[in-house]
C-alpha cells in the first residue's frame, strides 16, 4: 500500500481462519470436481469398456454378388455401422467346423447348411438403438433375417443401467457434499470480512467499495481454490492414464479426466464466490455496519 | 448539525436514558457528562447510525440517521468522523490505516496516498508510518486517530474515547484541530476537550441516567 496500492488491497484480516477456509475450499472443491468426474465421465467410461456387438443379416439365395457387394455399401453408410464384413456360405461354414462338436454334426449333414451373411459391428455409442439398426438391416432387399445377440445385449444394458445410475447418486452425494465443505469454507472467511465490512462500513465506504472487499477476500480465494482443485484433477488423470500400476494391478482404466470440466468448476467456484462476497456485503448493508 | 430529540434508548427492560434533548451546531463543542453506563458511547453510536433510538430521532445535518437508507446513511458517514479506541484494523500498517478511512470518506487513489502521507506526518509520526498500527502505543493510536478524523475534512467529528486529550499530541494537530472548530465543525465527545495544547471551550451536555438529560 505504502507503494500507492488501492486501499482495498490491504492485506486481509485474521490471516490463521482464511488460511483454513482456503484448505477447506480447495478441499470442497475436489470433492465436488470428483463429482463431475464420475458424472461426466461414466457415459464416455461406460462405452469405451462395451464388448463389439455383432448383427448378423442373412442375405438370400438369389442376391446375386454385386448386389451384396451395394448392400455392404449402403450398411457402411449407417451412423450405427463401426465395421461390415460380408461373410460367404464357405467362410461360415469354414468357422463353424473349428468347432469339435460342430465339426461332427456338419460332417453327419454332408452338404453346407450356412446362409451368405452381413456382419455388421455396432458402433459402441449406437448400442441402444440395436433395434433401430436391426430394423433397418430386416428393409433391405435381399436380406431375409437378421440375428441379434438378444440376451447378451440384454445383460449388457441393463449392467450399464445399474453403473449408471450407481454412479449418479455418488456424484449426487459428492456434489452435495462438496458444496457443504464450500459453503463451510465460505462462511468462515465471510464471517471474518462481515466484521472488518462492518468497520469500513462506519467509516462511510459505499457498496461498491465493500463489494470489491468483499470479492477480492471472499469471491477472489473461491476462483482460486475451484482452479487449483481442477489442475490437481487434471494431473490426477494424467497420471492414472500414463501409469501402469493400474494395468498391472489389472484395475480397470478410469475414465479420463472430462474435457470442459475445469471451465464447469472455475464458473462453479466463481458463481459461488460472487454470491457469498454479495451475500456478506447484504449482511453489512442489513446491519449498517454494527 | 446534529440534534438528539426526545430521543430514549431501552436496555431490557430497562431505560438507560429516555428524553435526551441536544443539538451541536456547527462551531461548537459540546461532551457527554455522565457515569460509566449511562449511555454516552451508545448516544455516539445513534450519531453514526450504528446503534438506533428506542424512542425520539437522531438528525444530521437535519437527516434522520435511522430513518437513512443504506446509501444515504453512508454519503452521511463520510461527512463524520468518528475516533475510538476500538479500530478492527490492527493489521495493518499505520499508513494503510490511514488511507483506508480516507478511501472510505470518498478521496480518489492519488488523493488517497498523499493526504495519507501527510496525515501520519501531522500526528507527528512519520517514522512509523509502516509500523503495523498494533504494535502501536495508546498515545500513538490517538494522535493517528485525530489526525485522520481531520484528514477526512469531517462537518461532525464524534470522540468516543475518554482521556484522549490527555495525550501529549503534536503542537500542530491541537492547532489543527482547533481550526476545524473554528472552519465550522462540530464536536460531540465523551471526555472534556482539554489538555495543556488543547485550549478549547465547550459545554457539557449532562446525561443522567434516570432520563432527566438536559
Amino acid at each position: 500500500m505504502s507503494g500507492g496500492i488501492a486501499p482495498w488491497a490491504v492485506k486481509p484480516g485474521p490471516s490463521k481462519a482464511r488460511r483454513a477456509a482456503l484448505y477447506l475450499l480447495v478441499v470442497g472443491w475436489l470433492i465436488f470436481g470428483s463429482a463431475l468426474w464420475v458424472r461426466l465421465g461414466m457415459p464416455g467410461w461406460l462405452s469405451s469398456r462395451r464388448p463389439p456387438v455383432v448383427l448378423e443379416a442373412f442375405v438370400g439365395e438369389t442376391v446375386i454378388p454385386y448386389q451384396a457387394e451395394s448392400l455392404v455399401a449402403a450398411v457402411q453408410t449407417q451412423p450405427f455401422c463401426c465395421e461390415v464384413r460380408f461373410v460367404s456360405a464357405d467362410e461360415a461354414h469354414a468357422e463353424a467346423v473349428k468347432d469339435d462338436r460342430a465339426r461332427l454334426l456338419l460332417e453327419a449333414y454332408g452338404s453346407n447348411p450356412f446362409l451368405r451373411s452381413i456382419r455388421v459391428t455396432l458402433c459402441p455409442n449406437s448400442i441402444e438403438a440395436f433395434r433401430d439398426a436391426e430394423v433397418w438391416l430386416r428393409k433391405q432387399p435381399g436380406i431375409t433375417a437378421v440375428r441379434v445377440p438378444e440376451a447378451m445385449l440384454q445383460r449388457l444394458i441393463e449392467g450399464e443401467a445399474l453403473v449408471r445410475s450407481s454412479g449418479l447418486a455418488v456424484a449426487i452425494m459428492a456434489a452435495v457434499a462438496g458444496l457443504l465443505v464450500v459453503l463451510g469454507g465460505l462462511s468462515l472467511i465471510g464471517a471474518s470480512l462481515e466484521d472488518e465490512l462492518a468497520g469500513w462500513s462506519r467509516l462511510g465506504a459505499g457498496a461498491g467499495q465493500l463489494m470489491a472487499r468483499s470479492v477480492r477476500v471472499v469471491a477472489l480465494p473461491a476462483v482460486l481454490a475451484s482452479a487449483a482443485a481442477g489442475a490437481l484433477m487434471e494431473l490426477v488423470g494424467l497420471v492414472l492414464r500414463f501409469s501402469d500400476t493400474l494395468s498391472a494391478w489389472n484395475i480397470p482404466a478410469v475414465p479420463d479426466w472430462p474435457h470442459g470440466a475445469d471451465w464447469m468448476l472455475l464458473a462453479a467456484g466463481a458463481t459461488a464466490g460472487i454470491l457469498a462476497s454479495a451475500w456478506v456485503v447484504f449482511a453489512v448493508h442489513r446491519t449498517r455496519g454494527r | 448539525m446534529l440534534q438528539y430529540l426526545h430521543v430514549g434508548k431501552k436496555a431490557g427492560d430497562k431505560w438507560l436514558f429516555a428524553d435526551f434533548n441536544c443539538e451541536v451546531r456547527g462551531g461548537e463543542v459540546a461532551w457527554l457528562d455522565g457515569g460509566p453506563g449511562a449511555g454516552k458511547s451508545v448516544l455516539i453510536d445513534m450519531a453514526i447510525g450504528i446503534d438506533s433510538p428506542t424512542t425520539g430521532a437522531v438528525f444530521v445535518d437535519s437527516a434522520s440517521i435511522s430513518k437513512a437508507g443504506f446509501s444515504a446513511l453512508q454519503r452521511i458517514r463520510r461527512g463524520i468522523s468518528l475516533v475510538r479506541d476500538d479500530d478492527r484494523f490492527d493489521l495493518i500498517s499505520a499508513v494503510e490505516w490511514m488511507e483506508l478511512g480516507l478511501w472510505c470518506a470518498g478521496k480518489n487513489r492519488e488523493q488517497t496516498h498523499a493526504f495519507a502521507r501527510e496525515a501520519v506526518s501531522r500526528s507527528g509520526l512519520r517514522d512509523l508510518s509502516d509500523v503495523p498500527f498494533c504494535n502501536l502505543s495508546g498515545g500513538q493510536r490517538a494522535a493517528l486517530s485525530l489526525s485522520r478524523a481531520l484528514a477526512r475534512k469531517p462537518h461532525l467529528m464524534l470522540i468516543d474515547w475518554p482521556g484522549i486529550f490527555d495525550f501529549a499530541f503534536p503542537p500542530h494537530l491541537a492547532e489543527d484541530f482547533r481550526q476545524f472548530i473554528s472552519d465550522g465543525g462540530a464536536v460531540l465527545a465523551t471526555g472534556k476537550p482539554g489538555g495543556p495544547e488543547f485550549d478549547i471551550s465547550g459545554r457539557a451536555v449532562s446525561l443522567d441516567p434516570k432520563g432527566d438529560a438536559q
